[in-house]
């Protein structure tokens, strides 16, 4: 390790790295043509927000839309309760993520393995869904508003700040969950021995071995959280009521009054901190991991013992539950009439052209962004990390940077670049297709890029060795062993695209409406039938893409 | 019970669905011992050590430590403390923090705590390195902090699971014979996993070899070498030439007769002897460096290959179709053979007789 970077830090004697990046022409081409792409519909967006919240674009260079924004009581009001509710939703995500995690890694049986499933059963549906839920159950003709009102022996509402935190809580809990449950699967579980060894019970090693070990990843998990939370927009349209929050308001804004300026600004102060935690996660948070993985141990995590075993599952039990009642909400109210007032059995929510036609929409470019995202994901893993490629490190960080770019910020950047001269784009099914993409091939290529670094070196150069050229050996070797990442990289990318919202719903027009943005009007007008309905198949349709990735992996024994 | 019964192990299974990997294991160990564990992996060697730590639960069986009955208390009330293979030291906390983890947890008072770190930490040679991170340590220094993490909290027993595996063959060495000093200036009684034989012989008193959940052979390092119990044990431990053949008698001397030669036999060893009788059909344990190459032998073979050492040469010799191994002290002035030279076998006089 130390001899590899002393190696590294000594003066290469190369030639030029230009020309040893055009010394592969075709390799550089593609290189080119991918950085191009990133500027223009990652970077460039981005950009045409910052400049029109400046004025840039319009006639005149002003920060008259600054001052209106800070005089304007009711969009600070807006900023408060986003921050807010995004600050409470991470601390609670955080909280049930750490129980939820320490039961499904140091438990076993059915239970355990349920739990998990259904702590991520929520990604398979768009992020709003639980605010249609929550209204089935406690809205003005709720389920069981009229109890818990006889309760409380007040009028209680689920719409407001309230009912916003929770949606979100569950929306966005399986990305906290997921990354809190792999670092403590990382972590070496002969640390916990010891501890206990040394005479400390399981409370103790918790609080004082498990977590601060865990650290780095509940720090990452929480920040993600809290990115996602600020930006979310669909949950303050359904339930939030008349409480305002900085998404939905820029939202309105493009939509309703056609004030892109005015979201221009809500977009940068949406930017900001997701910037800000991008950049801190990027060059701060890596190096934090040592010790928290060290391999070799062989032993399995510590079951838990009688008294955290209590709370944990306790807490474990009452989340699970509810989050499986959510579903469930959504699974009866589009088999009946009315839920809660008229319960008969009916199909008549499915009965629905404007939807099923959404529906297909929705897989077509779903599939389309997949396969791209998917390919760009290997094309882009493969060259960065093999090729050598001037500027490799920016044009990295600005891939990355696509996935902490807000979707409403991404949307509104979209408008305002494609919406003229020279890309007429809007309302076309290619710039649905084009933002998907974009927006997600962070992940295709992290996975390709780490992919790449397990498949060795000395592959390659056996191939070259036996006759075949660079582009030979790319087609032969490195595609084919890249397959698992390609097929892992499309069940994502579909999985993410058919439940995006926040960015799209600014590009659709009638003849291209997708089934989730579909889904968010019905559940605005509060037609609780019909958005379960599209929801429930919706849903259906995910599941079922995840079940076919699972049996992939087990008929061709590739682990994706 | 006698003090000979420090830490005694009753009839200790522990299954993983068809694995045995403790299967009856009955053991007593005297306090001030140092007993290794060695066997090839997946013998249940660590299963058993984290069984006596408290890390599994035997699934039926007794252990009892100075006259208690341990065998149902989790890890943190038992007083044995464990030293891990990767060390597990906590990387959050200095050296110093990771020697006082188990302090703190026991609420020993400030001063008192102070005073055994320091002293814990001189015993393993580490006073001025208190302040460090573990990540900033080497790996033998890494090792010693994680003995002193035990030491400190005076475990009856301690428990080390293949401590030296991550470590260079000299500093392996060198920490060896730091546990064994340790061991005899705090009369500590000490369990010793390792697989790797070599260690075993020199650092233990006494030594379990382990197979398939179950002791093979529990004994003093020379006996275990020079008397293994059975032919794993044999093979485990040190090299070995096999002869199966019947005994046989012509005036007055005995001999074995193998299907390639016939091994002369002045005496048998030891406890078996009496029970062997002419015409059976035994076999005979012969290390390698028992047997030597002398001109004046009846018995010839021929070199197919050999192995240079530095302290000794071995010989691959084909006598008759059986292929035997000889281990030549190298002496700097002994006579070199080449591959195919012919050169007379002794055999010596008292064979080891082993199970089947």
């Amino acid at each position: 390790m130390e001899a590899a970077q002393s190696i590294k830090k000594q003066p290469k004697p190369n030639p030029s790295l230009w020309k040893r990046f055009w010394s592969e022409p075709w390799f550089a081409i593609a290189t080119i043509i991918l950085a191009a792409a990133i500027l223009l519909f990652i970077v460039a967006p981005v950009f045409a927000v910052l400049l029109r919240s400046i004025g840039i674009g319009t006639d005149t260079l002003t920060l008259d839309y600054y001052k209106e924004f800070f005089q304007a009581s009711y969009y600070l009001e807006a900023l408060g309760n986003s921050v807010l509710s995004a600050v409470i939703t991470t601390i609670i995500v955080l909280f049930l993520s750490i129980n939820i995690a320490l039961y499904a890694t140091r438990m076993k049986g059915f239970l355990s393995k349920s739990y998990r499933g259904i702590a991520l059963l929520p990604l398979v549906a768009p992020p709003f869904i639980f605010s249609l839920s929550l209204i089935i159950l406690l809205g003005r003709n709720g389920v069981v508003t009229g109890f818990v009102n006889n309760l409380f022996g007040t009028e209680f509402s689920i719409y407001g700040f309230w009912g916003v935190v929770i949606a979100q809580i569950i929306g966005y809990f399986p990305i906290g969950y997921m990354l809190v449950e792999s670092t403590f699967r990382n972590m070496n579980a002969d640390l916990e021995y010891a501890a206990h060894d040394l005479g400390a019970n399981q409370w103790k090693t918790i609080t004082g071995i498990t977590l601060p070990l865990a650290k780095s990843g509940i720090i990452k998990a929480g920040l993600l959280v809290f990115v996602m939370a600020l930006a979310d927009f669909s949950n303050p349209l359904i339930i939030g009521g008349g409480t305002s929050f900085l998404a939905s308001e820029a939202y309105l804004l493009v939509v309703g009054q056609q004030n892109l300026e005015l979201a221009a600004v809500l977009g940068v102060f949406l930017i900001i901190p997701s910037l800000l935690i991008f950049l801190f996660q990027t060059y701060f948070l890596k190096d934090s991991d040592t010790g928290t993985i060290s391999g070799g141990s062989g032993s399995f995590s510590i079951p838990l013992v009688k008294s955290t075993k209590v709370v944990v599952t306790t807490i474990s039990t009452i989340f699970s539950a509810f989050i499986l009642l959510m579903f469930i909400m959504v699974v009866l109210g589009s088999f009946v009439k009315i839920i809660g007032i008229n319960n008969t059995f009916t199909l008549e929510h499915f009965n629905n052209k404007t939807g099923w036609d959404s529906l297909y929409t929705s897989i077509f470019v779903s599939i389309v962004s997949a396969v791209i995202a998917a390919a760009i994901g290997i094309l882009q893993g493969f060259l960065f990390a093999r090729k050598p490629i001037p500027g490799k490190k920016v044009f990295e960080f600005l891939t990355l940077f696509g996935l902490a770019v807000p979707g409403t910020v991404m949307g509104i950047g979209y408008v305002l670049v494609f919406n003229g001269s020279p890309f007429f784009l809007t309302g076309t099914v290619m710039i649905l297709v084009l933002n998907m993409t974009f927006r997600k091939i962070g992940v295709g290529m992290e996975a390709a890029i780490s992919k790449m670094h397990q498949i060795d070196k000395s592959m390659e150069e056996a191939s070259g060795d036996l006759g075949a050229g660079p582009y030979k050996t790319f087609w032969k070797v490195i595609v084919p062993l890249m397959m698992p990442s390609f097929v892992a990289g499309f069940v994502y990318t579909f999985m993410t695209a058919m439940v995006s919202i926040s960015s799209v719903v600014f590009l659709i027009s009638p003849n291209t409406n997708l089934v989730a943005i579909y889904i968010l009007n019905l559940a605005e007008q509060a037609k609780v039938g019909l958005a379960s309905a599209m929801s429930f198949i919706m849903i259906v349709i995910v599941l079922a893409s995840l079940a076919l990735l699972k049996f992939i992996e087990k008929r061709f024994g590739v682990r994706i | 019970m006698s003090n000979n019964e420090f830490l005694e192990l009753k009839n200790v299974y522990k299954h993983f669905g068809d694995v045995k990997a403790v299967d009856n294991i009955s053991i007593s160990i005297k306090q001030g011992e140092l007993v290794s564990f060695i066997g090839p992996s997946g013998c249940g060697k660590t299963t058993l050590l984290r069984t006596i730590g408290g890390f599994n639960q035997q699934d039926a069986g007794e252990i009892i430590l100075d006259n208690e009955r341990i065998d149902s208390l989790p890890p943190e009330k038992r007083s044995t403390g464990m030293v891990f293979q990767n060390y597990a030291l906590f990387p959050h906390m200095t050296v110093y923090d990771n020697v006082a983890y188990g302090l703190k947890q026991a609420k020993v008072p400030g001063k008192e705590q102070h005073e055994r770190i320091m002293t814990a930490l001189s015993q393993v040679e580490l006073s001025d390195h208190g302040k460090r991170k573990p990540s900033e340590l080497s790996g033998g220094q890494q090792q010693r902090v994680a003995i002193a993490r035990c030491l400190v909290l005076k475990p009856k027993v301690l428990l080390l699971d293949e401590p030296l595996s991550n470590l260079d063959a000299n500093l392996r060495m060198a920490l060896r014979e730091e546990i064994r000093k340790i061991k005899d200036e705090l009369n500590l009684t000490v369990i010793f996993v390792t697989h790797d034989q070599e260690e075993a012989l020199s650092i233990s008193d006494r030594i379990a070899v382990l197979n398939g959940g179950v002791i093979q052979q529990l004994d003093k390092a020379d006996e275990i070498y020079n008397y293994p119990s059975n032919k794993f044990v044999s093979t485990f431990v040190g090299h070995a030439n096999f002869f199966t053949g019947m005994l046989q008698e012509k005036e007055g001397n005995h001999y074995l007769d193998t299907e390639a030669m016939q091994v002369p036999i002045k005496t048998l060893d030891g406890y078996d002897y009496a029970r062997q009788k002419i015409g059976e059909t035994i076999t005979i344990l012969v290390r390698p460096e028992r047997v030597k190459i002398n001109m004046d032998s009846s018995v010839t073979g021929t070199i197919t290959n050999i192995i240079y050492n530095g302290n000794f040469i071995r010989y691959f010799v084909n006598s008759n179709g059986y292929e035997l191994k000889i281990d030549d002290f190298n002496t700097r002035d002994s006579k070199r053979y080449q591959t195919g030279d012919t050169i007379g076998i002794e055999f010596p006089d008292t064979p080891h007789i082993i199970a089947e």
